[in-house]
């Protein structure tokens, strides 16, 4: 037998089937059994068989954990990332991570100069969350710093608010959904609040912040006008060096 | 049904389980959707990197085929049939295809050497550290395993090396001192023997 009709062969399809599978058909063998592939369903049938069949031996394959910049790079190829959030907050986050360690440097010139000298502490941020309003433009961004259960929130733009408005921040709970108040915001360019021992750990157990306009204080639910909301991300992990 | 079945019932219970996610997942790509793609790379990446790490043995490699695999899986998961094979046998095969092509491109068959104790354990006298050993092991209660054991412990390690670690066949002939010609013989002899036994 010359040409296809060679392949019509069991044995050699089954030959030439496993050898593909098991990666000894290399180079041109492999791109002509690929091409032939196409054309051929028995022959895919068999590749398939094999890929089954020998499929158990990886059971036991230990698991290697992928770099971060890895799932970062598929995100961004497949069109804007997978959470769009998520790369926004990856840009945000760049600026916060220098930002922070500025300001640790002039903590720490202000306590050479000032202070007797202590051991700087790096005042690390826990939690970041890029707030977006329903044109899913970033208006707001969350840092929070367990180190004295520090927020921060620094408005890119101010959402219009009416004299007797306010702003009120808010924890939607990964848990179970439950929405609880982080007390009332101020409509500035830069906010900082230290939060209770209760209010970190509405945090930590946020799947995201939104930021609402309410007429009255303390109510106890949002009301229906939400102007930011953004996934509440853990990021200690990305602060170290990665990829 | 005896305790050995009941596990195996409950094994195969719960794989078929994680098999029906998968499957899930897939169809929800299809559908373009990208929080499925994020769920199922959470799900698998890790054991899909291991098997590249093996057959790479090279971080930077592995992380970049993950990377093309989990692209393809995007583009092509409506390609993606439950009745040809299982989600993860398709996963995994795009990734180790995708893997002997990155072995061939950066000619990494010359730099083996890191890896040459783990390899080596497959052809001692005593397997007992062998990372296959414990493998053959554990695969004991599957056909592929009861299979591979009865093969002549030369056409099973050739096909191992070939398999598991991207050996090209004159890797192997390198690797164990033999011609390429002989090599050959028993990975033809180990296929043909295995498909026999599989019943193929």
């Amino acid at each position: 037998m010359s040409g296809p009709l060679r392949y019509q062969n069991p044995e050699l399809q089954d030959l030439l089937a496993s050898n593909y599978v098991m990666g000894t058909l290399r180079g041109r063998a492999r791109q002509r059994m690929e091409t032939l592939m196409q054309d051929n369903r028995t022959l895919r049938e068999r590749v398939q068989q094999w890929e089954a069949k020998l499929q158990p031996l990886h059971q036991n394959t230990p698991e290697v954990a992928p770099r971060n910049s890895t799932w970062d790079s598929i995100a961004s190829a497949i069109g804007g990332a997978a959470d769009p959030m998520l790369a926004t907050l990856k840009k945000k986050l760049n600026f916060y991570k220098y930002f922070s360690g500025f300001a640790l440097s002039c903590a720490l010139v202000l306590a050479v100069l000032v202070l007797q000298p202590t051991p700087p502490q790096p005042a690390a941020i826990n939690y970041v969350a890029v707030m977006k309003d329903e044109a899913e433009r970033p208006t707001m961004v969350v840092t929070l710093t367990k180190t004295g259960r520090l927020l921060a929130l620094d408005m890119l733009e101010k959402p219009q608010v009416e004299q007797h408005q306010n702003l009120q921040l808010w924890a939607v709970s990964k848990v179970d959904g439950s929405i609880s108040s982080l007390g009332a915001i101020q409509v500035e360019k830069h906010i900082e609040k230290a939060l209770t021992k209760p209010q970190w750990g509405l945090i930590a157990d946020a799947e995201y912040l939104l930021v609402s306009v309410e007429t009255a204080t303390g109510v106890a639910q949002p009301s229906a006008r939400v102007v930011a909301k953004g996934l509440c991300v853990k990021v200690e992990g990305w602060q170290a060096k990665t990829g | 049904m005896t305790g050995g079945e009941v596990i195996e019932h409950q094994y195969t219970e719960k794989a078929r389980a994680e098999a029906d996610q998968l499957d899930h997942l897939l169809a929800r790509i299809t559908l373009k959707d990208q929080k499925a793609l994020q769920q199922l790379y959470q799900k698998v990446s890790g054991k899909l990197n291991g098997i590249a790490m093996k057959l790479l043995n090279d971080a930077d490699l592995s992380n970049d085929v993950l990377q093309e695999t989990f692209l393809q899986i995007w583009n092509n998961a409506g390609e993606y049939r439950r009745d040809q094979g299982e989600p993860m046998t398709w996963m995994a095969s795009l990734l180790r295809y995708r893997a002997l092509d990155k072995l061939r491109a950066e000619n990494r068959e010359q730099k083996r050497r890191n890896q040459y104790e783990e390899v080596q354990t497959l052809f001692g006298e005593t397997s007992a550290g062998s990372p296959m050993a414990g493998l053959l092991q554990q695969d004991t209660d599957t056909k592929l395993g009861r299979c591979l054991e009865t093969l002549d412990a030369l056409n099973r390690n050739a096909i191992l090396m070939a398999y598991y670690y991207g050996y090209s066949r004159e890797d192997i002939a390198i690797h164990v001192e033999q011609p390429v010609n002989t090599v050959k013989s028993w990975l033809k002899r180990g296929l043909t023997r295995l498909a026999q036994c599989l019943g193929h």
